[in-house]
């Protein structure tokens, strides 16, 4: 199989009748890397997977494989492997003739067949000799995602493209799942193409991260990059950037930036938007910030607000409460503390310099930022 | 209940584990249907196989000791034999061409495709029209001088009309009509229960269409096959108002219901027809059991051939 070393996307574009599912998606890919496709269901993060694949066609726009125009050939002939969502194993195939099905399109000797099924079923963890004649229908989740993992992997193929692999399974095999795919990517340095909607999942595998929104590209980075510094107020959302208040612009103070809430109390804050640069004093913003970076602990006098304590939630490494900020009932924050706080009590916190991310106003859409918020007091209402 | 109970510690009470609860209410809702079923089905099934048991005295009176007479008689005469193969001949072409027609177009419409509504329900009308107008209709579309005949004249395509009823091949299209549309629905949805996932990840493993179809949808569509070809062919081995109607009923398509029909009801022996009917019905339950048997280890040579790879 011929390796990746660079694949070229250019203005990658696929519409389903008159919507666009898919718009001038270009990005570049190293052979080696591993790229995560990020975004909520609907974003069109599949269907550049599917375009990739070859298993739709491009409305518009190239793919270029090491400098070779592969759009228009059919995916049985791209040489890459895909991994599905809900595995599209062969129920009617065995272990051993599910994996051997794609070496079958090709001439090898069957000593060399049966070689290589061992190893990739070696590769998975998955035991030929105790599986190799089971049905689909007789493994447990986790080993019919080995499985469909092998029957990909057997080929060596050029480009791996996963299709949320991780998603039909429980937390804990999730967890293990995502160390086996890392471990492949590292022994077999295959160029990987991943989707996924689970964040963690990105960064924890990632070497490129590319956020997707309503079929175009947000954001690429890697994922520290994407993590820490979100280029607009959606990206900030999917990376758990719960906390948003509406702040004017004060002015620029050093390589901060000086903002008022509507209490009229003074935060620092910074950018990580393009367009910041056109900001005037007394613009309309939204300052974000995650809860771990509102600690009531935190030490100093500035950059605090204080509210009283509505709902108090153990989340692990933390305790994390729904504060309501004071004069303003309608803003409600996600803060976390070592130690739990009393219902009802005031309390005072920080937020760290340098992680209140300020972006343009936007009004909320009651479903993001509220969503979490409102399923808490809901639970514990009810 | 009994090995949970002896793997449990002695100490546990055992009066706790409660004896199964006879399902009344399960009971007496089914009577009504097994009423039915033993009535309608059971019933004249015995009542069948013991009349077959009997036969006529010299009067046309049924006499009362039981022997196997109807039945020897039938396999010794020479034109019951042949009856059995041309059923065959009536029945089998057809319903290969059926299952065979449905396979490639139900492929073609697995995921969908314009005015399906539509076509659907043109194959829905033959079904609620009947058999008997159907025949009716093929009489005068495909006769000497139906429309049919009179259209490929006019353009010049043929001399002389074609033979299209009254014939073999009458039957053979009434049956299509009649037939077809059972056979395609059914197997369309087979093969639209059939995850399209399955197709893309076989292309991803470098198969192309015609491996993808013998190697994964054929397989998966085999019991579905195999049924709709079971119950097409009961319904064309049984044939008898196209047979009568726009067949040959004294010669080609003579078939076992209508020398079923003639023993019972124009020679007045009833054992005789009935022990036809059973007979008839014996050949069904064979070919039905052959064709499940052949199904059944396909299957398993799929699977196994693909394994070895050969």
């Amino acid at each position: 199989m011929q390796a990746i070393e660079t694949l070229e996307i250019r203005g990658m574009c696929r519409d389903f009748g008159t919507t666009a599912a898919l718009q001038n998606f270009s990005l570049d890919i190293r052979g080696g890397t591993f790229v995560t496709l990020l975004g909520p269901s609907g974003c069109g993060k599949s269907t550049a997977l599917n375009c990739l694949a070859g298993l739709l066609e491009l409305t518009d726009g190239e793919i270029i494989l090491n400098g070779k125009p592969i759009q228009d050939t059919p995916p049985e002939k791209r040489g890459f492997g895909m991994v599905f969502q809900n595995y599209a194993l062969f129920p009617h195939l065995n272990v051993i003739s599910n994996v051997s099905y794609g070496l079958d399109n090709k001439p090898m000797p069957r000593s060399e067949r049966d070689l290589r099924v061992r190893w990739a079923l070696d590769l998975v963890h998955l035991d030929m000799d105790e599986f190799g004649r089971r049905f689909p229908g007789q493994l447990s989740g986790g080993q019919q995602q080995r499985l469909a993992i092998a029957r990909t992997i057997v080929l060596e193929p050029s480009l791996l493209l996963l299709d949320e692999p991780l998603s039909n399974l429980d937390a804990k095999l999730r967890g293990e799942m995502r160390i086996e795919i890392k471990r492949l990517h590292k022994e077999l340095a295959l160029t990987t193409v991943y989707v996924t909607h689970d964040q963690s999942e990105a960064m924890s595998l990632s070497d490129v991260v590319v956020v997707m929104r309503k079929g175009q590209i947000e954001q690429v980075g890697t994922p520290q990059d994407i993590y820490n510094c979100p280029r607009s107020l959606y990206v900030a959302d999917f990376m758990g950037y719960a906390n948003r208040i509406p702040v004017t612009l004060v002015g620029p103070e050093g390589n901060e930036w000086l903002v008022e809430t509507e209490t009229g109390h003074r935060l620092h804050g910074i950018s990580t938007f393009d367009g910041s640069a056109d900001w005037k004093p007394g613009e309309r913003l939204l300052a974000c910030s995650k809860p771990e970076d509102m600690q009531v602990e935190a030490p100093g006098t500035a950059n605090r607000l204080s509210g009283s304590v509505h709902l108090v939630e153990f989340v692990g490494q933390a305790y994390e409460s729904v504060v309501r900020l004071d004069d303003n009932d309608n803003l409600q924050l996600l803060v976390q503390s070592q130690n739990t706080l009393t219902q009802e009590s005031p309390v005072s916190f920080g937020i760290r310099p340098g992680r209140l991310l300020l972006f343009p106003y936007e009004a909320p859409s009651g479903k993001r930022s509220g969503q979490r918020l409102s399923a808490v007091s809901t639970a514990v209402s009810a | 209940m009994a090995t949970l109970s002896q793997a449990l510690p002695v100490t546990a009470p055992k009066r706790r584990i409660a004896p199964p609860r006879i399902p009344w209410e399960i009971i007496l809702f089914s009577l009504p249907a097994l009423a039915i079923v033993f009535g309608l089905f059971i019933m004249p099934f015995i009542y069948g196989l013991d009349l077959s048991t009997h036969t006529l005295d010299s009067k046309g009176a049924i006499q009362d000791g039981r022997s196997l007479d109807n039945y020897t008689t039938f396999f010794n005469d020479q034109s019951q034999i042949d009856t059995i193969v041309m059923t065959f001949q009536v029945a089998l072409p057809v319903t290969l061409f059926n299952v065979v027609l449905s396979l490639p177009l139900a492929y073609a419409m697995r995921r969908g495709i314009r005015f399906e509504r539509f076509i659907t329900a043109l194959l829905i009308l033959p079904i609620t029209l009947g058999t008997v107008l159907v025949a009716q209709a093929m009489l005068i579309y495909f006769g000497r001088q139906g429309w049919f005949n009179q259209t490929l004249q006019a353009i010049g395509l043929i001399h002389d009309p074609l033979r299209l009823v009254h014939n073999w091949l009458g039957v053979e299209i009434a049956l299509f009509i009649q037939g077809f549309p059972f056979v395609f629905l059914m197997i369309l949805g087979y093969m639209s229960g059939i995850s399209p996932d399955l197709e893309k990840a076989s292309k991803m493993l470098g198969a192309g269409r015609w491996r993808t179809f013998w190697s994964v949808i054929f397989p998966l569509m085999l019991p579905g096959v195999a049924i709709a070809f079971c119950l097409n062919f009961v319904a064309n081995f049984t044939v008898f108002p196209s047979a009568m109607l726009v067949g040959e009923p004294n010669a080609l398509t003579r078939v076992m219901s209508i020398a079923a029909y003639r023993a019972a009801y124009e020679q007045q022996n009833t054992p005789y027809g009935t022990a036809i009917a059973l007979i008839m019905g014996g050949i069904e339950f064979l070919v039905v059991a052959l064709v499940l048997y052949l199904r059944s280890r396909m299957a398993r040579s799929a699977s196994l051939g693909a394994g070895k790879g050969a």
